[in-house]
């Protein structure tokens, strides 16, 4: 199924017309798509957004875009739930719904807390179609710094959000799990591995066990214990939490993989238990993404010394 | 006069046998409404205990039953399934109304029935549950109204067709 298959078949209403009319190129090179209710539509290419009109072109002005009711929204919302709104309910909380082919779809509306916890969205009036692209071969350029003699490095992937870690995370993944190392993946938002009810859609190798859905920190020390891996991938670590739990892992003698949002070096410095981290040398690879250009496109690799050992000219 | 006889006969037993099927309306009725009824048991047990999918719901519920209510829910499975655009409301009013013609619901029935759809697929667990409660109870309470109703019926169906088809008699002779 074509990525806007993938993405016409989870819409309803109008909202499906008008991702009908997109032309099959655009949907490979789009990154997001958004839908808001009474605002005008938008579709955020790598090198450019645009506004598209009711029957799917793209557009400079913004009167000329397609403005969603909010009933289409929640047509959409029905049918990307594959009309099982209920079955997705810890989904909603969180505030995103994965959908068949590892796209995320971010979600905003009223929320309804309980004891300061969200129990659900209602009256949902954005969406955030965040379109997965699986770019094979996009970390072969960082493979001999990162993985040699069967032994991985403790690496740290730090970009801005948009830039293609998580795709860079896949490739990665799926290079060293092709080369017989036990690769575990716990896959909070389902986006590394794509599954939508049990299926992986995405190719993270071979010698690769995904745990779907669960929650990061819980997650690590489960695959500890029950996978024996050789190195687990973990997507986004941002929690102190999970910073404990990465020193817990690192102490055990297994590799983590993981990604951070930041821009530079700094960024990550500037977080006290990534900094502790840091200090101890527990990361022996830093590896920042271009912001500009192609999505996953490693801009330069550091040693555990903040050395450059690798830049991209 | 053996041809008006014969044709007398014709004439009584026509009326008879449609009497006979009027009175077997109910008793379908209870049929189509006892098949709608395990169909919605299961729907809340699949909906409040495990967070299974709709179109598999529908699809079990199209397997454990019979008659219309099987085909609706079957209907309505491969709707969802299509992955057309449409919602789940349009889809099940689609699934109902193409088996109408083959049950004995009644307008009543039938408009419970197409509000059972209006919450289908977008509400959370506990107002699906509620919903399809709803019409759980509609139908107890339409079942029993039936079931003191058929009995008078049955009788009054029966003889009115035997009596309407020799008045027509006397009177055609």
């Amino acid at each position: 199924m074509s990525v806007k298959n993938e993405i016409v078949s989870s819409f309803g209403g109008k909202i499906r017309i008008m991702a009908e009319g997109i032309d099959d190129r655009i949907f490979e090179e789009a990154e997001e798509i958004r839908i808001r209710a009474d605002r005008p539509s938008v579709i955020k290419l790598r090198e450019k957004t645009k506004y598209i009109t009711p029957q799917g072109i793209l557009v400079d002005d913004d009167k000329k875009a397609f403005y969603p009711e909010i009933k289409d929204i929640a047509a959409t919302m029905e049918i990307l739930s594959g009309y099982s709104l209920y079955a997705f309910s810890e989904e909603v909380k969180k505030g995103f719904i994965t959908i068949s082919g590892g796209h995320r779809i971010g979600i905003a509306g009223h929320t309804v807390t309980q004891n300061d916890c969200v129990v659900d969205i209602r009256h949902i009036n954005s969406l955030n179609i965040r379109i997965s692209h699986e770019i094979k071969g996009c970390a072969n350029i960082i493979l001999p710094y990162i993985f040699n003699c069967h032994s991985v490095m403790n690496t740290i992937i730090i970009s801005p959000p948009g830039c293609g870690k998580t795709t860079l995370l896949r490739d990665l993944t799926r290079l060293i799990s092709n080369s017989l190392i036990n690769v575990s993946v716990v896959d909070e938002r389902s986006e590394i591995g794509g599954t939508f009810r049990g299926k992986r859609n995405n190719d993270c190798g071979k010698n690769t066990d995904v745990l779907d859905g669960c929650p990061k920190t819980v997650g690590m020390k489960m695959l500890l214990r029950s996978m024996a891996p050789d190195c687990i991938v973990v997507d986004e670590i941002g929690e102190d939490k999970d910073i404990d739990a990465i020193e817990e892992i690192l102490n055990c003698g297994v590799a983590v993989i993981c990604t951070v949002h930041g821009a530079t070096i700094k960024d990550v410095l500037n977080r006290t238990s990534l900094k502790r981290l840091t200090e101890i040398k527990a990361f022996d690879r830093y590896v920042f993404l271009h912001n500009k250009g192609k999505t996953g496109r490693v801009e330069e690799v550091l040693d555990e010394n903040l050395k450059v050992l690798w830049r991209d000219e | 006069m053996l041809f008006k006889l014969t044709g007398g006969i014709v004439v009584i037993l026509c009326c008879y046998t449609w009497g006979f099927y009027m009175s077997k309306m109910g008793a379908f009725r209870m049929q189509d409404l006892e098949q709608l009824k395990k169909a919605i048991t299961i729907f809340n047990a699949e909906i409040k205990y495990s967070a299974t999918p709709l179109y598999e719901v529908f699809n079990e519920i199209a397997n454990r039953t019979n008659g219309v209510v099987a085909m609706a829910f079957e209907a309505a499975t491969e709707g969802f399934l299509d992955k057309k655009g449409k919602t789940a409301d349009e889809i099940w009013n689609k699934a109902v109304i193409e088996v109408q013609h083959n049950a004995y619901f009644n307008a009543e029935d039938m408009e419970y029935l197409f509000s059972f759809g209006r919450t289908l697929g977008f509400a959370d667990k506990e107002m699906q549950v509620q919903n399809a409660t709803l019409l759980l109870d509609y139908i107890e309470n339409a079942q029993q109204e039936l079931r003191e109703k058929r009995k008078v019926e049955e009788r009054l169906y029966k003889t009115l067709g035997l009596l309407g088809g020799i008045m027509v008699c006397i009177i055609l002779f």
